[in-house]
């Protein structure tokens, strides 16, 4: 294949050309909808802002009538059921998954004041200005000053979330009359978006005009299988204690976690170079069963320390561990603010590159210049015996998910699995370009530049089907699987299927991770040499 | 996008509620970098659009807000990168209850060259890929992708480096694999 772009002499990328070329300007057709709704907006009536989940619902219920150009029957429904909503006093909004019936979040509104509930996660209540929310796994409480639930990204008290799930120009409206439920007539309002096959099914009281119910809906054998189920229920007295800021008196202030997270971390346990301004200070290395360390440091990470290796006394090196996928799928946790002696924590996560025979009695941790590759810093740190469990509960603080053992293990599987698939590290950090390798069969590794020969192809194997395993281990606990970490592995595996010569298996890999990831075009891949 | 001196320069009427003196203006103004943003990351043209329609419905909701805002293209980012951010759970959640759906969604609109270099995007964090495509897709200052990564400069300026060279060796790895098996 042609190079997507020119390397210049120093290497440098162009980028700008490259990632400007990758977005594409709207068409014609995109300008005319963005008219046609901003022409609708600014001639629209001003409403009142005593309900923003009303006014929330009742734009986004006419986006989807704009944009899926539904019968003029179908418009008036879902005009009539926002402005009904700008009546109610009190909601409750349930969202239910139907294979396991469980409730996935509630939400409560009375009277400007909103209570969001994710079972087992998180709690937020909203009122007078002030959100609170408090979350169970870490019994931490956080209080801010906020001028509406929305500013917070309260989002899914407002319907939109249901549309969303229906975006297109090309779905269309249906209506249903006389809809028996529960001895009351309702119309039925079907949204379809048929380039994404989902549908939403409204049901909305004929005589309030109030959706009642939504489901969610998949096709499912040439029928429709209902995936979310949503209830609304209006106007009723909702228990005040709902709203009321009553969380644990265990639960510790956001703020004097961080206040004592701040005075724990306040110690120097290495610096990688004095020599330097602003060096990284390592304040705290923890190890868990796993031999899994944890590093809490302070200091610039940027150009001089951008490469960091660690490497234990028995020789094994140690992989970063992707942390915080959930919140930015970095591989530093900075989720809280948290500053010793003004300067930001950060937190680092170490996977063993193999299992450990033995226990760590020390590590050496260097760090090489990102220009140059010449090391900038190397010390000794000792290693206690485990201290944590899973992870250091500043890391949970500071966003290191993930917090459960099988994810940590599918980590662990991942990055050994591509270790061993391309051996990118050695203990030297000395590394091979790839202008010195030519002739020697590369697997793709993504790694930071280099790519080596691969060294223990059975040791990676055997970590990718540890990772499948684990994938489907968390797809059955989760209801769904990751697919682009399953396709990724998948892929991987017929990387080494392939230079191992064992097309069949390959192959097969290969149609799997196809099958989990259809927007990536591997029928060229299928071709590849073997 | 205003400048700071054109902001200054009317105390009386904020220069950009008067340049946005309505959503015609805002979607006019800034529909073109909605757009790019929201297509750098949805390889699906017409998945792109709707979730870039689903970015200007919440601009004009809050069109009041937006008018105050100090620099609204900023602003209106921010709502892209929630709305993609959406779009690919949804994505994800799609390919897992029905892989034949996921059929359609197969694109191969996409030139060659965006196609591969959405797939190298795709192999790198999602921090990454938006620090990336945020300032050398979109030409966001180095301060605008910290403000709306919610990261300091000198965390962005790390991340930009990380990212950079992480692309290139993506690219570079997937070009040799290229080579030995054309």
């Amino acid at each position: 294949m042609k190079s997507t772009h020119e390397i210049d002499a120093s290497g440098s990328l162009h980028l700008e050309s490259l990632l400007q070329g990758n977005a594409s300007p709207p068409t014609a057709s995109l300008r005319r909808r963005a008219e046609v709704l901003a022409q609708e907006f600014d001639c629209a009536p001003k409403r009142r802002l005593g309900w923003k989940l009303a006014v929330a619902m009742g734009a986004l219920l006419f986006l989807a009538a704009i944009l899926i150009s539904p019968t003029a029957y179908a418009a008036v429904i879902m005009h009539r059921a926002s402005q009904a909503l700008d009546g109610v006093a009190s909601a409750t909004i349930t969202y239910r998954e139907v294979a396991s019936g469980n409730i996935v979040s509630r939400y409560y509104y009375d009277r400007g004041r909103w209570r969001f509930e994710q079972p087992g996660q998180e709690v937020s209540i909203y009122r007078d200005g002030q959100m609170w929310t408090y979350r169970p796994d870490l019994n931490l409480l956080s209080k801010s000053p906020s001028d509406s639930p929305f500013s917070k990204g309260f989002s899914g008290f407002k319907l939109s979330s249901f549309l969303d799930e229906t975006p297109g120009s090309s779905g269309n409206i249906s209506v249903e009359d006389g809809i028996p439920i529960n001895g009351r007539a309702m119309l039925r309002v079907t949204v379809l978006n048929a380039p994404l096959q989902e549908r939403m099914v409204f049901h909305i009281d004929k005589e309030t005009d109030l959706p009642v119910s939504l489901d969610a809906q998949k096709p499912n054998n040439e029928t429709w299988k209902t995936m979310e189920t949503v209830e609304f229920t209006y106007n009723k007295n909702l228990d005040a204690r709902l709203f009321q800021p009553n969380f644990p008196k265990t639960a510790i202030d956001e703020d004097d976690a961080k206040a004592g997270l701040a005075e724990e971390l306040n110690k120097n346990v290495v610096t990688l170079n004095d020599g330097l301004p602003n060096p990284p200070v390592i304040r705290q290395i923890d190890v868990n069963a796993r031999g899994h360390i944890f590093i809490a440091l302070t200091g610039s990470m940027n150009l001089e320390f951008r490469h960091m290796w660690i490497t234990d006394d028995q020789g094994i090196q140690y992989l970063r561990g992707q942390l915080s996928a959930s919140d930015n799928g970095s591989d530093v946790a900075t989720r809280l603010d948290l500053f010793v002696n003004k300067k930001r924590v950060l937190a680092q996560w170490w996977i063993p590159s193999r299992p450990l025979l033995q226990r760590p009695k020390s590590l050496t941790i260097r760090a090489t210049s990102g220009n140059d590759q010449h090391e900038i810093a190397r010390v000794q740190a000792p290693v206690q015996a485990p201290n944590v469990a899973t992870i250091p509960r500043y890391l949970l603080l500071l966003g290191g998910s993930p917090k459960d053992d099988l994810k940590m293990q599918l980590e662990e599987a991942v990055k050994q699995e591509g270790f061993a698939m391309s051996l990118q590290l050695d203990p030297t950090g000395t590394r091979k370009p790839i202008s010195d390798n030519s002739g020697v069969p590369c697997l793709v590794s993504g790694g930071p530049g280099f790519i080596h020969s691969p060294k223990d192809l059975a040791f990676a194997l055997q970590q990718a089907d540890t990772a499948l395993s684990l994938c489907d281990q968390i797809a059955v606990r989760e209801h769904g699987v990751n697919a682009s970490v399953k396709a990724q592995i998948l892929f991987d595996k017929y990387e080494m299927l392939r230079y191992l010569g064992h097309a069949s298996e390959a192959l097969a890999a290969l149609d799997e991770a196809e099958q989990l990831d259809r927007k990536t075009n591997y029928e060229k891949m299928k071709n590849w040499t073997f | 996008m205003l400048s700071a001196e054109a902001i200054k320069a009317d105390s009386a009427e904020p220069a950009i509620e008067r340049r946005l003196a309505s959503r015609h203006d805002l979607q006019e103004q800034f529909l073109e970098d909605v757009h790019r943003y929201v297509s750098s990351f949805i390889a699906n043209s017409s998945e792109a659009e709707d979730v870039s329609m689903e970015v200007l419905h919440a601009a004009f909701t809050s069109f009041d807000k937006l008018r105050k805002q100090e620099n609204p293209k900023l602003w209106l980012l921010g709502i892209a990168r929630r709305k993609v951010a959406d779009n690919l759970r949804r994505s994800y959640r799609r390919k897992e209850v029905s892989i034949d759906e996921a059929d359609q969604l197969a694109t191969s609109q996409a030139t060659e060259t965006a196609a591969h270099v959405q797939a190298i995007l795709r192999r790198l964090s999602e921090l990454e890929r938006e620090a990336l495509v945020l300032k050398y897709g979109m030409g966001l200052s180095q301060a605008e992708v910290a403000s709306l990564l919610h990261k300091s400069s000198a965390a962005v300026n790390s991340l930009l480096q990380r990212a950079r060279s992480r692309f290139i060796e993506i690219e570079t790895a997937t070009l040799a694999n290229d080579r030995e098996n054309p």
